[in-house]
C-alpha cells in the first residue's frame, strides 16, 4: 500500500499517435480509449450502479404509486413471492399501505442528493486547503493539518450527531453536516500527493520558467492528484449514504413526509417480527447501493492509481 | 527520540485544543440555551439574568477561555435534565461502550488475522476470493440493519440470544458481531494486502531459497514486518468503533455512551453532548499517541 511513489507509476498509457485529419479518425481514437477505459469494468456493479441513479433522478416517472399514498386495505401487504403478496405491490406495503417499492425509489433521490452534494462540498474544501498546505508549507501548513486532525480525531457519527442538534434537520443541513465532517479526509489526502508531486522534475521546471504560484497549483499539481480524487469520493458516496441513513434511524436525519431509506428501517422496525420485509428491503437498497459503490471505487483505485492495488 | 516525544506530544496538544474548539463551537451554534433552559412564561429580565450567570454575555473568546479553563479543571457543565456534571454522566456510562468495543475490536482481530494471513498465502484461492468478497461486504453493510436481521434471526427466529439489555456473555454476542463486522472486513483486508507486499520483499525470497520452513517465514518474518500498518489500523478502527457504538447501542438497548448522546440530543442537553464528544475525541487521540510513541520505541528508524 504505501510503496514508493515511483515516476512509471504515473505514467498514462501511451495514446495512439494523433490522427493526421478527418473527424472519422478522431470518433475511432475517441473510441480506443475509452473501450481501453471501461475494459474490465465490473458490469453488474455498473448497472447497479446506472439503475440506483436513474431510480434516484426518474424516481416520479418510475415509481409504480404515490410513495405518500397510504391505502389501509393492503397495509402490511407481504411482497408478491410471498402467500398473500400481490404483483401491484411488488415489494410489499407497509404499515400503512405505501408501496415500499415507490418509496425505495424515492429514497434513492435523498440518498443521492445528499451524498452527492456533501461530497462536492467536502471535496472542494478539502481540496482547497489541501493543496495550500501541502504547497505553501510551514506555518500554515501545520496549522491546516492540526485541524484536519482535530476533525479526524472526533468520532465521526458523534460529530454528526453534535451538528445535526445545533443545525436542525432540514435536507440542506444534512449535507452541511456531512460536508463538516467529511472534509478533513480529503485534505489530507490532497496534501500527501502535493508533497510528492511538488518534488518532481516538471514543478521544478515550472518554477524555474517563472509560472506564477496559482498557475503551478492548478495547472501541474491538481491534474496529479484528481485520480486519488475522484477515487476517494467514488468510496465515500457509500459511506455518506449509510451516514445519512444511521442518522435518519436514530431520529435525527431527515424527518417524515421526507423519504429516507434510514427512516424507513426505523419505522418498520416495531414491525419486524410480523412483516419482515419493511425492515429488509431498506436494508437491501442501502447493501446493494453502497456494495456496488465500493466495487466500482476497488475497480477506478486498480485502474487510475496501480500503487495502491492490492493484488 | 526524546525530541521526537516531545514534538508528538506537542501536536496531540495542538489537536486538542482545536478539538476543543470544535466542541465549543457546536455549542454556540445551538442559539440561545435560556430558550431551552427556563420555562416558556420566563420574563426578559429572568433571561438576561441567567445569561449574565451563564457568562454568555461576555465576548466569544472570553467565553471560550472560561470553556477551556473549566474544562480543563473537569467541569464541562451541568445536565440540563439530570441536574448532575455531564462529564460524570458521560464518564458512568463509558464503561459500557468500552466493554462492547473491546469486545467487538477483539472479535474483529480473531477472526480477521488468519483470514487475512491466509488469504495471501493462498493467493487466488476460493479462501482468497471469499475473503475480499467478506471485505468489501463488510464495509456496505449498515450496522444498525445488520444488528436487527441478526436480531430477528437469533433472538426472534431461533431464541439463541437474548435479543437486548446488557449482563452475561450471551447479551455481549450479538451486539459485538454487529459492531466488530466492519471492523473484521476492513483489517482483514488490510492484512491480507500488507501481508503480500510483504511476501514479495526480497529477503522473504532469501528465506525461501535457504530452505526456511514456510511457517516460520510467513509468522515470524512477514508477519512481524506486516504488524506496524495493522496495528496503526486497528488503533484507528478503535475510533470507528467508539463511534459505531451510538447506533449499536441504540439497537440492542445497550446502556452505554451512545444511548445517553441520543437522549441528550432529543432532549437538546448540550453539556453532555459536548461531553460526550470531548471524551471520545481524547480517547482517540490518546490511543493514537500511544501507537505512535509505541512504534517509535520498536523501532528506532522511524522519525516524522
Amino acid at each position: 500500500m504505501a510503496a514508493e511513489p515511483t515516476e512509471t507509476a504515473t505514467l498514462r498509457p501511451v495514446e495512439p499517435a494523433e490522427p493526421l485529419s478527418g473527424p472519422g479518425r478522431r470518433v475511432e481514437s475517441y473510441w480506443v480509449r475509452l473501450r481501453s477505459l471501461v475494459h474490465g469494468a465490473p458490469v453488474l456493479t455498473g448497472v447497479m450502479v446506472a439503475a440506483f441513479l436513474v431510480a434516484a433522478i426518474f424516481a416520479p416517472w418510475i415509481a409504480p404509486h404515490d410513495p405518500g399514498a397510504a391505502s389501509f386495505l393492503v397495509a402490511l401487504n407481504p411482497p408478491f413471492w410471498v402467500e398473500g403478496g400481490s404483483i401491484a405491490y411488488p415489494l410489499g406495503a407497509d404499515q400503512l399501505g405505501r408501496d415500499i417499492l415507490s418509496r425505495l425509489i424515492y429514497g434513492a433521490q435523498l440518498s443521492l442528493i445528499v451524498s452527492f452534494f456533501a461530497i462536492v462540498i467536502a471535496g472542494s474544501v478539502g481540496i482547497v486547503l489541501g493543496l495550500t498546505a501541502g504547497y505553501v508549507g510551514g506555518a500554515i501548513d501545520s496549522l491546516i493539518m492540526r485541524i484536519v486532525d482535530a476533525f479526524l480525531a472526533m468520532p465521526f457519527i458523534l460529530m454528526a450527531l453534535g451538528f445535526v442538534a445545533a443545525l436542525g434537520t432540514s435536507v440542506t443541513n444534512i449535507v452541511i453536516v456531512m460536508a463538516i465532517t467529511n472534509w478533513a479526509r480529503y485534505a489530507r489526502l490532497v496534501r500527501g500527493e502535493v508533497l510528492s508531486v511538488k518534488e518532481r522534475d516538471f514543478v521544478a521546471l515550472a518554477r524555474v520558467a517563472g509560472q506564477p504560484r496559482w498557475r503551478i497549483v492548478w495547472k501541474h499539481v491538481l491534474p496529479n492528484v484528481t485520480n486519488s480524487i475522484i477515487i476517494l469520493a467514488t468510496l465515500d458516496l457509500g459511506r455518506v449514504i449509510i451516514l445519512e441513513a444511521s442518522l435518519s434511524f436514530l431520529g435525527l436525519g431527515v424527518q417524515p413526509p421526507a423519504i429516507s431509506w434510514g427512516l424507513m428501517l426505523a419505522d418498520g422496525r416495531s414491525y419486524m417480527t410480523v412483516a419482515w420485509w419493511l425492515t429488509v428491503m431498506p436494508g437491501l437498497a442501502i447493501l446493494f447501493t453502497v456494495l456496488s459503490l465500493n466495487i466500482m471505487g476497488d475497480w477506478l483505485r486498480d485502474r487510475l492509481d496501480p500503487r495502491q492495488r492490492i493484488e | 527520540m526524546t525530541r521526537y516525544i516531545v514534538r508528538r506530544l506537542l501536536q496531540t496538544v495542538v489537536t486538542a485544543i482545536f478539538v476543543t474548539v470544535i466542541v465549543f463551537s457546536l455549542a454556540r451554534l445551538t442559539g440561545d440555551p435560556t430558550l431551552l433552559i427556563l420555562p416558556t412564561e420566563a420574563t426578559e429580565a429572568d433571561r438576561t439574568f441567567f445569561r449574565r450567570q451563564l457568562g454568555l454575555d461576555r465576548s466569544l473568546p472570553e467565553q471560550y477561555l472560561t470553556f477551556l479553563g473549566n474544562a480543563l479543571r473537569g467541569d464541562l457543565g451541568v445536565s440540563f435534565r439530570y441536574r448532575e456534571p455531564a462529564l460524570d454522566l458521560v464518564l458512568s456510562r463509558l464503561p459500557a461502550t468500552l466493554e462492547l468495543a473491546a469486545a467487538s475490536m477483539a472479535l474483529a482481530v480473531i477472526v480477521a488475522l488468519p483470514i487475512g494471513i491466509l488469504a495471501a498465502i493462498r493467493r487466488g484461492s476460493y479462501l482468497d476470493v471469499g475473503t475480499r468478497w467478506f471485505a468489501t461486504l463488510g464495509q456496505s453493510t449498515p450496522t444498525f440493519w445488520l444488528g436487527l436481521v441478526l436480531m430477528l434471526i437469533f433472538a426472534v427466529r431461533l431464541g439463541w440470544l437474548p435479543s437486548s439489555g446488557r449482563g452475561g456473555i450471551e447479551y455481549l454476542i450479538l451486539p459485538a458481531v454487529t459492531l466488530g463486522w466492519y471492523s473484521a472486513a476492513a483489517i482483514a483486508r488490510l492484512t491480507r494486502s500488507s501481508m503480500l507486499e510483504m511476501m514479495q520483499n526480497d529477503f522473504i525470497r532469501f528465506e525461501r531459497l535457504a530452505g526456511l520452513p514456510e511457517r516460520v517465514i510467513v509468522l515470524k518474518h512477514a508477519l512481524k514486518n506486516a504488524a506496524i500498518p495493522i496495528i496503526t489500523y486497528m488503533a484507528l478502527q478503535f475510533g470507528v468503533l467508539l463511534s459505531g457504538a451510538v447506533v449499536t447501542e441504540q439497537v440492542f438497548a445497550w446502556p452505554g455512551l451512545g444511548q445517553v448522546v441520543v437522549e441528550a440530543i432529543n432532549t437538546r442537553d448540550y453539556p453532555v453532548i459536548q461531553a460526550a464528544v470531548l471524551v471520545t475525541a481524547f480517547l482517540f487521540l490518546l490511543i493514537n499517541l500511544a501507537v505512535d510513541l509505541l512504534y517509535s520505541w520498536l523501532d528506532p528508524r522511524i522519525r516524522y
